[in-house]
């Protein structure tokens, strides 16, 4: 895929990318999403403008390394203004704690890395020799692994399960962990069939 | 008890992992609502696990893994309200053409993006890290910075604006050695 676009007279309105954004924070009205739709399906570089601002703001939101890079305290050494962008310090008391900081960064693909490797390796252990990882055919066997593995998701909040809770800044975040949450499961709705 | 092969196990949990981020900016970009997007991206990955035994490792799981995205965007679409539809049938097609199209371009502007927000000022990098990083509201911003909600709301679109322009710029720059080699 080609980075660049054939930009036509519409690429740099600001109106677009005001659209754009909200529409990938999903803040539209009915009227503005109207107005982005009519501008989607008449330029392809609004097309290009709306898709690129939906990837900035997931890696935003989701990328962890980017969340850690934020979070070194002499980062960046430099800072080299953009053209045409005043200076200054957004004036704000500093947030409570880093705790919370702390438990936002784990709110990251990391956690979607754990808990998949968790839903996979259950599998692993209730398909045991029989087929890796969800055998869903085995005769005589009430086991539903998909419900294990989406129960591990939820219960681990993988992002996609839950949206970010509104009004809840610097939350601390719990991570699953085997005993607490899918060992209980995998005890009441496995072990007495398969005994492993 | 003996297990099978862990290998396929770990890497199909490494692609998963790898591709969360294209999925749900695919997603977010072909359906306009980025609530939905998550639960999709959610509905996505049930399916993507449940399916696992049939992935082999070293096959294209980006393509396997934006068939069943779209397949399960079409199913949200006809479960949701038509009031709930931001797109209609015809842009989601459209959209989804474009946006898997810059599908290669995320990984691409993740790498750039440090170095692009390093070169923000720091009042728009402070309201990015706070907006993205701590989850604080535009209301929680205006609340604690004493500032109206329509100048934060301002101050987050040149930040945004500006990270775009950056990151494409970056790209390009990126591709024009390439070109002329």
């Amino acid at each position: 895929m080609n980075a660049s676009f054939r930009p036509d007279s519409e690429a740099d309105d600001p109106r677009l990318h005001w659209l754009a954004q909200q529409g990938a924070e999903g803040l539209l009205d009915g009227r503005e999403a109207r107005e982005l739709s009519e501008w989607l399906a008449r330029s392809e570089s609004a097309r290009h403008i709306f898709a690129g601002y939906c990837q900035l703001l997931v890696a935003l939101e989701c990328e962890p390394w980017l969340e850690e890079a934020m979070m070194e305290p002499d980062w960046p050494e430099n800072v080299v203004p953009l053209p045409g962008v005043a200076m200054g310090r957004l004036e704000m008391p500093a947030p409570a704690s880093s705790a919370g900081a702390v438990g936002q960064g784990l709110n990251s693909w990391r956690r979607m890395a754990a808990v998949a490797a968790i839903a996979v390796l259950t599998g692993l252990l209730i398909g045991g020799a029989t087929g890796w990882p969800f055998r869903s055919d085995r005769v005589g066997s009430e086991r539903q692994p998909s419900s294990i593995v989406t129960a591990g998701m939820l219960s681990a909040g993988m992002p996609g399960a839950f949206p970010k809770g509104p009004g809840e800044p610097g939350s601390p975040i719990t991570l699953a962990s085997l005993g607490d949450e899918p060992r209980p499961l995998l005890a009441s709705q496995c072990v007495q069939c398969h005994r492993f | 008890m003996g297990l099978p092969d862990r290998q396929p196990a770990e890497e199909f949990a490494d692609q998963m992992a790898a591709h969360q981020g294209r999925l749900e900016s695919f997603i977010r970009a072909v359906t306009g609502d980025a609530d939905a997007a998550r639960d999709i991206l959610q509905d996505t990955n049930v399916v993507l696990l449940r399916k696992s035994r049939d992935y082999r490792p070293g096959t294209n799981f980006a393509a396997w893994a934006f068939r069943v995205a779209r397949f399960e965007i079409l199913s949200w679409r006809r479960r949701a309200g038509r009031s709930r539809l931001t797109f209609d049938d015809e842009l989601v097609e459209r959209m989804a053409g474009s946006a898997q199209g810059q599908d290669e371009l995320y990984l691409r502007r993740v790498e750039v993006l440090r170095d692009c927000l390093s070169r923000l000022p720091e009042r728009q990098r402070e309201v990015i890290r706070l907006r993205y990083l701590e989850d604080w509201s535009v209301a929680d911003l205006a609340r604690k910075t004493g500032e109206n909600a329509n100048a934060i709301s301002q101050l987050l679109f040149r930040a945004r604006q500006n990270l775009f322009h950056a990151m494409q710029a970056a790209l390009e720059a990126e591709e024009k050695p390439s070109k002329t080699a």
